[in-house]
């Protein structure tokens, strides 16, 4: 199931100062999702890796949703970062996404962790957004 | 919409890429700026710019810190763009103090002018260190 946001509905729903946190090492990848999240409304941190996004948790920075690429440089890759959110944040719910097929770890996440393959459609990232966080 | 689009078609806001490698210090310029109405791609390294300007992204204005990873620092990058792209404002910071203070600068300077002050912007990036800090001290 792959859920898009009905561009009509878009002045009903309100994604509005919910704050995203995306984890990407790409940078033109990364940059390209975050301005995309932010025209939809969003408020968008960025974070090259596992250990920058660390960082803005235990800044005490409210996060909403995590987004992030599994596969990354550094000491943890996301699905290792999703479980650190899961112990040290159980309620902020994350999407995965990667190039590769989807790891066996990442099948039946339940509501707060779910799976999204590359190449990804942003419309499709809002939908996941919306369903995972029940923005309505 | 699909990846790799990196800029909307008719976004006539002055355009800043702020270079910074310290999370905690990018995003709170990055955001300080943008709610002074400016549009902000956020880099880490020197080789964010090339990439931006290659995907021929409008660059206005480049914010950066002067000591980055990657080989190349902030000097060395504004020299260098000073030479490929003089259209293109470089404006110098070092440290939290240092980013405020240029940060503030832009702003007052920008679309949306807002009564914001340096100090302030300073004291939100070193509570988020102190906070970060005194959590890996607990862990």
């Amino acid at each position: 199931m792959q859920p898009k946001s009905d561009p009509s509905s878009r002045g009903v729903l309100t994604p509005a100062k919910r704050l995203v946190l995306i984890i990407e090492d790409d940078f033109l990848t990364r940059y390209t999702a975050a301005e995309a999240l932010r025209e939809m409304g969003y408020l968008v941190i960025e974070a090259q890796d596992a250990a920058e996004a660390m960082s803005v948790f235990t800044s005490g920075t409210h996060v909403d949703f995590v987004f992030s690429d599994i596969n990354m440089p550094g000491s943890l890759n996301g699905l290792e970062f999703a479980r650190w959110l899961a112990r040290q944040h159980p309620a902020v719910p994350i999407l995965l996404t990667s190039g590769e097929p989807q790891p066996a770890e990442a099948l039946g996440l339940g509501k707060k962790r779910h799976f999204m393959a590359k190449p990804y459609d942003l419309d499709e990232v809002d939908g996941w957004l919306r369903q995972m966080l029940l923005v309505v | 919409m699909s990846t790799n689009k990196p800029e909307a078609a008719g976004d006539s806001r002055t355009v800043v890429m702020v270079i910074e490698p310290e999370v905690l210090i990018r995003m709170t310029v990055a955001a300080y700026l943008r709610e002074c109405g400016y549009k902000v791609i956020e880099g880490v390294v020197a080789a964010d710019v090339w990439t931006v300007l290659e995907a021929a992204v409008r660059l206005d204005v480049l914010f950066c810190e002067v000591q980055l990873p990657g080989g190349t620092d902030g000097f060395s990058l504004a020299r260098r763009l000073r030479q490929t792209h003089p259209a293109i404002d470089v404006i110098l910071a070092s440290g939290v103090a240092g980013a405020a203070e240029k940060s503030k600068d832009l702003c007052e300077e920008g679309p949306m002018e807002k009564p914001y002050k340096a100090a302030d912007v300073a004291a939100r990036i070193r509570v988020l260190l102190e906070r970060r800090e005194a959590s890996a001290e607990k862990s």
